[in-house]
């Protein structure tokens, strides 16, 4: 083999080994399996598109345009959307009213202390055991801000706990910055499309960063983190285990120390244990059917993203695009309401 | 005991043999290698290292010291002395007195195996303990839970992992930041191990991981421990890509040590591992401590058995897989001296300490004199007296040794080979190395392998950035990088729908064609199909008691020559080929007879790689015509034994060359032997049979001359793996054409 044949043969290696299965319940989350049935809706749906949009612009289809940043070029799209976080704010002290935050403190010693008539952990501060637990807690929320109490609580409970969901009322509705990304695979792959809400009063300031071209990547992240970077509070849906710490290891990657080192609400995991027991999994587009009532129309697999976006890049035909932004702008939205929704499931409990 | 006991006892042993109902005469030799004193030498010490070696007895050697002193003025070092002299200490001295004075400092060391890191835990941690330094040592590695992976991240100071491992954690390199930041020293441990295709694939993952380190401003320090091998140096630097101190004058000294070369062929009627474990009770029952080196974990088994069987005492098997529990009462069992005997493979070679024994037995050749060594330097404790035993298979080399037992004692040890040349190696570190970090123009990776960066451009996979040059594929590139593989062109196994194993074309094509019997962990299976276009192997599982046996034909083309030279009256080169082997049929095999033969349709295997060929005069031949000699049969014998003897000169296994001869070539238009290596893009191999060819030849011709046999036997001419059934053979007109090659023409003049 010479190299160019080596090079060929390297190539059909490093595509994706998709694992086509029958039944719904295998293809779970973010994995490689895919549902026959989608994956040929999915095909078909591509090779539409692209004749659709044969010949056509990027920026005219999407109302993007192509931004220059002194890092390369990206298409940004920025458009208001009217939508409102729901965030009942609540105080310090509703908040403190939880003896479960003091470490060493579980749901039935909360109860006994409460029948002591222990209301708040500012009770508890001269209390014979809990009393120097009590008052670090204390320090931690009336000096450190609301990332330090986020702290405390995150080294004893697990990321699910309804606590932390209680605890986004701290923050206001322009404190958040809501996340999802469109990649080219789940490891050392680079990521093709950054959504990020920016929820203002009453709407949601929306924008989409989106690669030309691989090359071009680092110019996309530095716009989108210059976004987020005074964002007080990330929202996502898995976004603890995958957009991340995949763009923290994008920005490495290009050897810039930028952080996402706000504090995150992860979905996932309020919603895994909001709603585990009612649904068959806990994908944000099987969420949003059965708890939002939310039906998509066009939609591509994330599996199937990375195939979509060789096609744009292939083809120069940006038709295979619209179903990847559209995906990426539905979930941002989905969040916004889920978290609306989540907060109104834990006041019903 | 005193040592005049001690060399008594084993003397006694050892001739006490020949009075056994076993003895037939197969002692060939006993060679008494003298003892070397020890040497000690004074270095200065942190005062908690000095401490330290004081509390535990430690007198450092001189070896010891000098590498101390080396690390300490700033040098890269590469130690390359004998098992048991004292690596680990040399240089986790050096190291602890800095983790001592510099609280953020942090060590890698990065062992071949995960068996071996976990041994060196031990030690380290015992160290760490004395020391009350809270290094908090960690082993790294797949079987590390998640929680205690960001814990060693966090605060262990010396973190040890294998290639393997590293291979997958470079991605992630953001959650490495602050080791990689204050990364002090980088120790390899066992490098000789890393030679051949597996070492030339952890040059390139050096390379990958001193990027990543430096582009988070870590500038450690290199720390390499090697068996003795030939070229520490030139290995190192080509390993490493750096200029290394070499330390290799070992201090440690040893006792006298009886070498014993044992031929069971002398004794027919009994097999070669029943005579093992008969030698093996007998040194047992004899009151010496022995350890048995197997070729195979199964042999390992069967000579513990047996052997058990016939002594008084308890007799065990040792091998990897066995649970570390397990494996920690043998090794303690060794170490007290509880334990007597046993019989383990060479998972007991390097590491682990198992304290000294009185006697090493070694079943068969380990391949390598760095292996022999390093098994022998197993028996001897302290200074006292001790034997080893090499038991010779039937095979070239092994009896090759038999016969000259001078050229076993005065081979040096052998080269490690690596190179970094090759494509198929570059090419799939080059993707791996753009995933974690863009690819800049200066970069040693860049440079050196410039024509296979721009196919990969071409390809779109990798794309240029005013960064530099990034990967932009669906795959982590680490996940198609095999570290002990060189190629790219894989063959899944499938059975019912899932992944068996995977494989590379040629050895799908020995193993996994359609109705082969595939063997995989003790089970075996029959190919349903071989499809190519898909590159999938369908199998299911079948108990059969037969096996097959493809057959190959393999014509060469000469691409491109590169060097010439000519050595007394022959012609040698070396240079670019073009190799097609042809699969046309197999045999099914039971017990060793062929039962059937049928044919297979397979496209013929082509690859590109080195080779040296040598052309030989047609007057020679004319000559040896003239009195009805067969040509073909003579030039085959000489392929086969240069390819049994090649090992003897480049460290490398038989099976990693492949030959052709012809009376006449199309390309040399002349009688032609042709040795290649047997792996796409070469791997540097048969260019170092080039540069030794009078040694090879002329231990040929020995080979060939010395060996009893009248026409040819497995011992010197005949190949396990020749396509055309050992066909045409012919000893004496080998013997007559080597004779005349290296024979030197101007002495004939004169
Ligand atoms: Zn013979
Ligand atoms: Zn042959």
């Amino acid at each position: 083999m010479d190299i160019g044949d080596l090079a060929e043969s390297i190539k059909e290696r490093l595509g994706v080994d998709r694992e086509v299965v029958d039944d719904e319940e295998e293809a779970s989350i973010r994995s490689s399996k895919v549902v026959r049935g989608d994956l040929c809706d999915a095909r078909e749906l591509r090779d539409r598109l692209v004749d659709e949009y044969c010949g056509c612009d990027l920026e005219e289809v999407f109302g993007c345009s192509l931004v220059e940043n002194g890092y390369g070029e990206f298409f940004h799209k920025e458009e208001v959307v009217d939508s409102c976080l729901c965030c009942p704010s609540c105080s310090v002290e509703d908040v403190l009213c939880d003896l479960k935050l003091v470490y060493g403190i579980g749901v039935s010693r909360e109860r006994e202390l409460k029948e002591e008539g222990y209301e708040s952990i500012r009770e508890l501060i001269d209390h014979d055991r809990w009393g120097g637990r009590a008052r670090e807690t204390l320090e931690k929320f009336d000096s450190g801000g609301l990332d330090s109490g986020l702290d405390v609580i995150s080294r004893w409970k697990s990321s699910s706990d309804p606590l932390f969901l209680k605890y986004s009322g701290f923050y206001d509705v322009g404190d958040f910055g809501i996340l999802d990304i469109e990649t080219m695979g789940l490891g050392a792959q680079p990521v093709i499309l950054i959504g990020l809400g920016l929820p203002m009063d009453g709407c949601i300031e929306f924008h989409q960063f989106l690669l030309k071209d691989f090359d071009q990547e680092l110019a996309a992240l530095k716009s989108f983190y210059d976004k987020i970077r005074d964002r007080k509070a990330v929202l996502t849906f898995n976004g603890k285990s995958f957009d991340v710490p995949f763009l923290e290891r994008r920005f490495s990657f290009y050897g810039e120390d930028w952080s996402l080192d706000q504090s995150h609400f992860d979905l996932y995991h309020f919603s895994k244990r909001a709603f585990g027991d009612e649904l068959p999994n806990y994908k944000l587009n099987t969420i949003e059917r059965e708890v939002l009532g939310i039906e998509r129309d066009i939609d591509v697999p994330s599996s199937m993203v990375p195939e979509f976006y060789k096609t744009y890049r292939e083809e120069d035909n940006p038709g295979p695009l619209i179903p990847i932004l559209r995906h990426n702008k539905q979930d941002i939205l989905t969040l916004n309401s889920l978290l609306s929704e989540l907060k109104e499931e834990l006041v019903d409990e | 005991m005193n040592k005049v006991q001690q060399t008594d006892k084993i003397m006694d042993a050892i001739e006490g043999v020949r009075g056994s109902g076993w003895y037939r005469e197969q002692i060939e030799e006993i060679r008494e290698l003298p003892g070397e004193e020890p040497e000690f030498e004074e270095v200065e010490l942190k005062d908690e290292i000095r401490e330290y070696l004081d509390r535990n007895g430690i007198d450092l050697y001189t070896h010891q010291a000098r590498c101390i002193e080396e690390v300490r003025g700033g040098k890269d070092v590469v130690l390359s002395t004998p098992t048991a002299s004292g690596k680990t200490l040399a240089f986790n001295i050096p190291v602890f007195e800095d983790l001592i004075e510099d609280k953020d400092a942090r060590a890698l060391y990065i062992y071949p195996t995960k068996a071996l890191s976990n041994d060196q835990l031990e030690s380290i941690k015992e160290m760490d303990d004395e020391l009350g330094l809270d290094v908090d040592p960690g082993v790294y590695d797949g079987d590390t839970s998640r929680g205690a992976k960001r814990k060693i991240r966090e605060s262990s100071r010396v973190i040890l992992t294998n290639p393997y491992g590293l291979h997958h954690y470079l991605p992630w390199h953001n959650k490495w930041k602050n080791v990689f930041k204050n990364l002090e020293y980088i120790v390899l441990d066992e490098v000789h191990q890393y030679r051949g295709v597996f070492g030339s694939n952890i040059a390139f993952l050096v390379r990958r991981l001193k990027r990543v380190v430096e582009h988070y401003g870590g500038s450690p320090q290199f720390i390499l421990s090697s068996a003795t091998i030939a070229n520490p140096g030139e290995f190192s630097k080509k390993l490493v890509g750096r200029d290394f101190e070499v330390v290799s004058r070992d201090g440690s000294g040893s006792g006298k040590k009886y070498f014993v070369f044992w031929n069971p062929l002398e004794y027919e009627d009994q097999s070669i591992h029943v005579q093992t474990s008969n030698l093996l009770s007998y040194m047992v029952d004899g009151g010496l401590q022995t350890l048995c080196f197997t070729v195979s974990r199964k042999m390992a088994e069967l000579i513990s058995k047996w052997s058990d069987e016939s002594s008084d005492k308890k007799i065990m098997a040792y091998r990897a897989g066995y649970k570390p529990r397990e494996r920690r009462i043998i090794e303690q069992g060794l170490r007290e001296g509880e334990v007597r005997g046993v019989a383990s493979t060479n998972a007991l070679e390097v590491g682990v300490d198992i304290g000294g024994l009185d006697v090493v037995l070694m079943s068969g050749y380990p391949g390598t004199m760095i292996s022999t060594w390093q098994q022998a330097g197993r028996a001897g404790r302290g200074n006292d007296a001790s034997a080893a035993f090499l038991i010779a298979f039937e095979n070239p080399l092994d009896q090759y040794y038999m016969n000259h037992p001078d050229r076993f004692f005065e081979k040096s040890h052998e080269h490690a080979i690596i190179d970094l040349d090759n494509s198929n190696i570059a090419i799939g570190h080059l993707l791996c190395a753009a995933s974690e970090l863009p690819l800049k123009e200066n970069e040693w990776l860049t440079q050196n392998n410039q024509e296979e960066l721009n196919h990969l451009k071409n390809e779109d996979i990798l794309h240029e950035t005013p960064n530099g040059v990034v990967y932009g594929g669906e795959k982590r590139p680490a996940e198609i990088v095999e570290l002990n593989n060189i190629s790219q062109d894989i063959i899944k196994i499938i059975l019912n729908g899932k992944l068996l194993g995977t494989m590379d074309r040629a050895q799908a094509y020995r193993e996994a064609h359609e109705n082969a019997v595939y063997m995989h962990q003790g089970e075996t299976y029959v190919v349903q199909e071989l499809d190519l276009d898909d590159k999938v192997a369908y199998v299911k599982k079948r108990e059969v008691d037969y096996y097959t046996e493809p057959q190959s034909q393999t014509d060469i083309k000469i691409n491109e020559k590169q060097e010439t030279k000519t050595h007394k009256n022959l012609k040698i080169n070396l240079g670019n080929v073009e190799v097609s082997e042809f699969y046309l049929k197999y045999k099914i095999m039971e017990n060793d007879k062929v039962i059937a033969t049928e044919p297979l349709d397979l496209p013929p295997i082509n690859f590109k790689t080195e080779s040296t060929w040598i052309t030989i005069p047609k007057e020679t031949i004319r000559e040896l015509e003239e009195k009805d000699m067969d040509i073909e049969g003579g030039l085959h014998a000489i392929e086969h034994a240069m390819i049994a003897m090649a090992p003897y000169h480049a460290m490398c296994d038989r099976w990693d060359l492949g030959g052709v001869s012809t009376k006449n070539h199309t390309d040399t238009q002349k009688p032609t032997i042709f040795l290649y290596d047997a792996y796409e893009g070469g791997i540097g191999i048969t260019e170092k049979c080039y540069q030794l060819i009078n040694e090879l030849l002329q231990t040929t011709y020995e080979l060939i001359k010395d060996c009893d046999c009248e026409n040819g036997c497995p011992s010197c001419i005949y190949s396990p793996k020749c396509g055309n059934d050992n066909e045409p053979l012919d000893k004496q007109t080998a013997l007559t054409i080597l004779k005349k090659l290296t024979k030197n023409q101007n002495k004939k003049t004169t």
